[in-house]
């Protein structure tokens, strides 16, 4: 039984070197100063425990076959991180604040021979097993025992050796539950068990008010005017632009638009920004003849022609008040111009000492 | 006679101003004919509603809220055309920016050759078309000016008109208003606010939750406050605010104190900003507490009444104290305090209650169920900047706080009501607000579920980041739900992630972990189930991807591991495509050591067997050889079998005896 089993360590040895070579460079080391330190802090621990180790668990073949794979690859990794081991020299002279250890409560070592890998608990509940069949007691407890250490000892070759390739059982394992049809969903909502108690809130006004609000009589005013125009001004601003996002269809970038200005608001308004305009009244484009009064004789062909003129005005959409006053204007001054000849053709009665309207005036 | 132009002109005028009415009493008159009651002989007094005043944009966000997300189609901001829609993150982001880069180009030469855009040819003229006017040495410098950049928040423009004026020619209101203006943007230059697209990104960038000291020491703002040779009420208020909100709390403290001691009254902004700050002038949480009931007593002496913001900023120094016990109590106090004078709170009040209900170590709280009660119930109209902040932490808390599946649904259809779409805050809230949804998801629901919501959102809604992608995969693969698979392969492709390691890697752990072929899934047309049809994609897909990068002396992060050819082998052989399996073998014979992690033995055992049955040695040589390569201890197993199964030329022989030398002698020696 030996040999073979040295062989396997051997080429267990063996295995992890190759792996170690055919995997990238910086693993390798990465993984080699984790391995060693894993190995090192175990070591410290064994020492540590020795006294306890010595008592209990007398060495089973198994396991003292581990440990000599195991010294053997700390060796050989020991060896390949050398130059760490030079850097960081293990043991300092100075004497620096280090953590107490904290000496175990003395078990009460009922059965010394166990291993301490098992916790006492499940020896007890071995032990509860075991007199309850009272027969074979003995046997039954020791078997038991062992395949509670073959566990732990499998646990602990585990966490010493992450990577063994050697995956057969844990893979034997996933096929055999991947292979299996689940069609039930996951139950829902797994939460992990809280730390600390849920607090729930049933009311968030359930809360007594401290009472500072009691007597206290507002200005109204006081909040709608802050002093700070400006400031409010431009905080309305940031506010809105928190929520102005890239424009999720048509309508939204037509107020975005709208708000920049860019198109006709709705609803249609075609005067919308005639600001000017909408100061005069509808009245003063259409009904233009009092700009005639003051001027223009009562009857004849000048009346007769500045009539049509201002009729012309009146329905002409184009032309501000301004300007239509201004057309009138020019007229008045026209004829203002012409008005010796307009007497002598008698377009105008030259009657300039009666009170009548006339031109000069 | 004469008085009837005048009696007309009235008559025309009234109809006149009245034309608006007009429509809103047609629409009445002609909703009761429908009805009959025009011939009936009872008389109904008809009742005309009140003219309601509608703003510009109303009719248009009455039509937009009737137009729903269509999560098949992208965003409206991408081109309508099937060759640019963008999948990825990355995509959409380049192609969002990349059009506003085009709007930036337009801008920048219409700024430039404002000469050529002049014309004004619309009427009334549109102001937005125009070119900005150019502060040059030409420019008259008038106060005018200045008010017009403050009122157009143009920053930087405004500083240099301020910096030419003559000091004592400015009116004292604009000086006021400019120290405001000054304080509130803390001299930054604004981003013009037509840049939709870059402020969707670019908000993400900056965390708002740590106060960082921002504020320009001795800059232009106290410069200003100290040229006043009378120092009002408001040009300290509008200091210690705008010191309050770019962080400078002990300046901010000061001032305040200062005013005080001069005797003049803070106003409500102010003394918002004074509870902002309390936290950080106040370390101990007592003290904290003790100032600000004490500001609360002074407001409700000046009678100056609180409102929504006093209660946000409250709450948000409350946030602050790191004591659990202390900070829960006293918010739910200040709660009661608010309501008893009808101060209702806004999202922001919310998003705080939050920040001190759910911290991260604290016991779980159930207050958001309450929130989402409320929110149901009636939606508060925004009224504070961190009213943005809420949706993203509520469903962090969803996720990570309370993980509960139907709160979070809960949540999201308030989101999703349309006049609550703008809420989501900017382009990081939102990632985070979907990231923590479909996590959530992916841990509580059962793959149909967790699949029908992910067909929603993406990928035009939301685009799952690596590790998101990656979790939605594993609890597909986890139920065995094979057949979403394929479906998730070509989203992967499609949002660029196909040649990302891990991606793949759990993609084919996927497709593995089914149970072979199935006789009730639909094979396309070539009669090829579709797992399968995957499987020979991938492969495809990295081999070309691989090939690619090699002619093109590219360096690539992908390579193929030996878990992703197990897990391909596996499947192949499930399936019986024997040549597939062939390929994945020869191509882990040929890697070998350059596979990062290793074949799974179990496959190769499989796989093996195949071989004997086909009675393939060139194949089961190559399996042996990877075997004893990679010190499997079923290799001398598995020689052994070969020798007594197979029928090996002498070639074969040789080879397998070649293969088998190291070890034998190892195990002989030993």
């Amino acid at each position: 039984m030996f040999p073979t089993s040295m062989a396997t360590s051997i080429r267990n040895t063996k295995m992890l070197l190759r792996r170690a070579f055919s995997i990238k460079r910086n693993e390798i080391l990465a993984r080699n100063l984790c391995f060693t330190r894993t190995l090192n802090a175990n070591e410290d621990q064994d020492k540590s425990k020795k006294v306890v180790e010595e008592k209990k668990n007398k060495a089973e073949l198994k396991e003292a076959k581990q440990k000599e794979a195991k010294a053997k690859l700390n060796m050989l990794l020991e060896s390949m991180s050398k130059t760490t081991q030079k850097a960081y020299p293990s043991e300092s002279k100075l004497s620096l604040a280090t953590p107490k250890i904290r000496a175990k409560p003395a078990k009460p070592v009922k059965q010394p021979v166990f291993n301490t890998k098992i916790e006492p608990e499940m020896l007890q509940a071995v032990e509860d097993v075991s007199n309850m069949l009272s027969k074979e007691n003995e046997a039954l407890k020791n078997s038991l025992i062992a395949k509670l250490e073959d566990v732990a000892d499998e646990s602990e070759r585990a966490r010493l050796e992450p990577f063994k390739p050697n995956k057969q059982k844990t893979e034997d394992l996933n096929s055999l539950l991947n292979t299996l049809k689940v069609d039930g969903k996951k139950p829902k909502n797994k939460s992990p068990a809280p730390k600390l108690a849920p607090v729930k809130i049933e009311d968030m006004y359930g809360a007594q008010p401290s009472g500072i609000f009691s007597k206290a009589h507002f200005i109204e005013e006081s909040s709608a005017v802050s002093g700070l125009a400006t400031w409010d001004m431009l905080y309305e601003k940031e506010l809105e632009l928190a929520v102005t996002h890239p424009p999720a269809n048509g309508f939204q970038q037509m107020i975005q638009w709208t708000k920049q200005g860019k198109v006709w608001q709705f609803p249609i308004d075609n005067e919308q920004g005639l600001d000017e305009e909408a100061q005069i009244g509808f009245h003063e484009h259409v009904f233009l003849e009092p700009h005639l009064k003051p001027w223009c004789p009562r009857r004849g062909p000048v009346r007769h022609f500045m009539e049509l003129v201002v009729v012309g005005l009146s329905k002409n959409p184009y032309l501000t008040v301004e300007q239509k006053k201004e057309h009138i204007n020019w007229f008045r001054d026209f004829f203002e111009a012409k008005r010796s000849i307009l007497i002598d053709t008698g377009a105008i009665p030259d009657i300039t000492t009666k009170s009548s309207p006339s031109l000069s005036t | 006679m004469m008085s009837c132009p005048n009696l007309n002109a009235l008559v025309w005028q009234h109809l006149f101003r009245n034309a608006r009415r007009l429509p809103f009493v047609w629409k009445s008159g002609r909703s009761i004919v429908p009805n009959g009651n025009s011939f009936s002989t009872e008389t109904k007094e008809i009742v005309i509603p009140n003219y309601i005043p509608r703003g510009p944009t109303d009719i248009l966000e009455a039509l937009a809220s009737t137009v729903k997300r269509d999560p098949t189609a992208p965003h409206f901001k991408f081109h309508d055309d099937p060759y640019l829609i963008p999948a990825s993150n990355h995509a959409k982001r380049t192609y969002a920016l990349a059009q506003e880069a085009g709007r930036k180009a337009a801008n920048w030469i219409k700024h430039e050759h404002a000469e050529l855009f002049q014309h004004r040819n619309a009427e009334p003229f549109i102001q937005a078309f125009a070119p900005a006017e150019k502060l040059t040495e030409t420019t008259p410098i008038t106060e005018d000016l200045l008010k017009k950049y403050i009122h157009t928040a143009q920053v930087a423009n405004a500083i240099h008109v301020y910096g030419k004026l003559d000091s004592a020619a400015i009116s004292p209101e604009t000086r006021q208003s400019f120290l405001e203006f000054v304080a509130f943007y803390n001299e930054d230059d604004q981003l013009n606010q037509d840049f939709v697209e870059e402020r969707w990104f670019k908000s993400g960038m900056k965390g708002k939750d740590q106060i960082r000291q921002t504020w320009k020491n001795n800059g232009l703002a106290e410069a200003v406050f100290n040229s006043m040779e009378r120092k009002t009420p408001e040009a300290y208020c509008a200091l210690i605010c705008g010191m309050a909100k770019h962080g400078k709390a002990v300046g901010a403290w000061e001032y305040y104190n200062q005013m005080l001691a001069e005797g003049f009254a803070p106003n409500l902004t102010t003394y918002n900003s004074i509870f902002k700050i309390a936290g950080i002038v106040r370390e101990d949480a007592e003290h904290q507490i003790r100032l600000i009931d004490e500001t609360l007593r002074n407001m409700v002496h000046a009678g100056i009444k609180p409102n929504v913001r006093t209660l946000n900023s409250i709450l948000e120094s409350i946030s602050r104290i790191p004591i659990y016990r202390v900070a829960r109590e006293k918010s739910l106090q200040v709660l009661s305090d608010f309501k008893s004078i009808g101060v209702k709170p806004s999202l922001g009040s919310y998003y705080f209650l939050l920040k001190i209900f759910c911290r991260e170590k604290g016991p779980i709280n159930n207050i958001l169920v309450g929130i989402v009660n409320r929110l149901e119930y009636e939606m508060p109209p925004l009224q504070d900047l961190h009213d943005v902040a809420f949706f993203a932490e509520a469903m962090r808390v969803c996720n990570y706080h309370l993980e509960d599946v139907q709160l979070a649904k809960r949540l999201h259809d308030l989101l999703c009501l349309p006049q609550n779409q703008a809420l989501i805050g900017d382009s990081y809230k939102e990632s985070i607000y979907y990231r923590c949804f479909l996590l959530l998801l992916t841990r509580a629901e059962g793959p149909e579920a967790l699949m029908e919501m992910y067909r929603h959102l993406v990928p035009n809604i939301y685009t799952p980041e690596q590790s998101v992608f990656e979790a939605v995969v594993k609890s597909v693969a986890e139920c065995s739900a094979v057949h979403y698979v394929p479906e998730l392969w070509s989203d992967a492709v499609y949002m660029d992630m196909g040649e990302r390691e891990s991606i793949l890697e759990v993609l084919l752990e996927a497709l593995a972990s089914g149970s072979g072929p199935d006789s009730n899934t639909v094979s396309d047309k070539d009669d090829v189930d579709p797992v399968l049809a995957t499987a020979r994609a991938i492969t495809a897909h990295v081999d070309n991807f691989l090939q690619v990068a090699e002619e093109k002396n590219r360096p690539t992060p992908l390579r193929w591991t030996g878990s992703m050819l197990g897990n391909l082998a596996k499947l192949f052989l499930q399936y019986g495509d024997v040549a597939s399996a062939n390929a994945i073998i020869i191509k882990v014979h040929t890697l070998k050591n350059q596979l990062s992690s290793f074949f799974p033995v179990a496959t190769l055992n499989k796989f093996y067997e195949s071989c004997i049955e086909r009675q393939d040695s060139a194949m089961a040589l190559m399996a042996i050889d990877y075997a004893v390569e990679m010190g499997y201890d079923e290799s001398s197993s598995m020689a052994k079998q070969a020798r007594e199964q197979l029928k090996l030329d002498e070639r074969q022989q040789e080879k397998l005896n070649s293969i088998l030398g190291s070890t034998s002698t190892t195990s002989e020696e030993s």
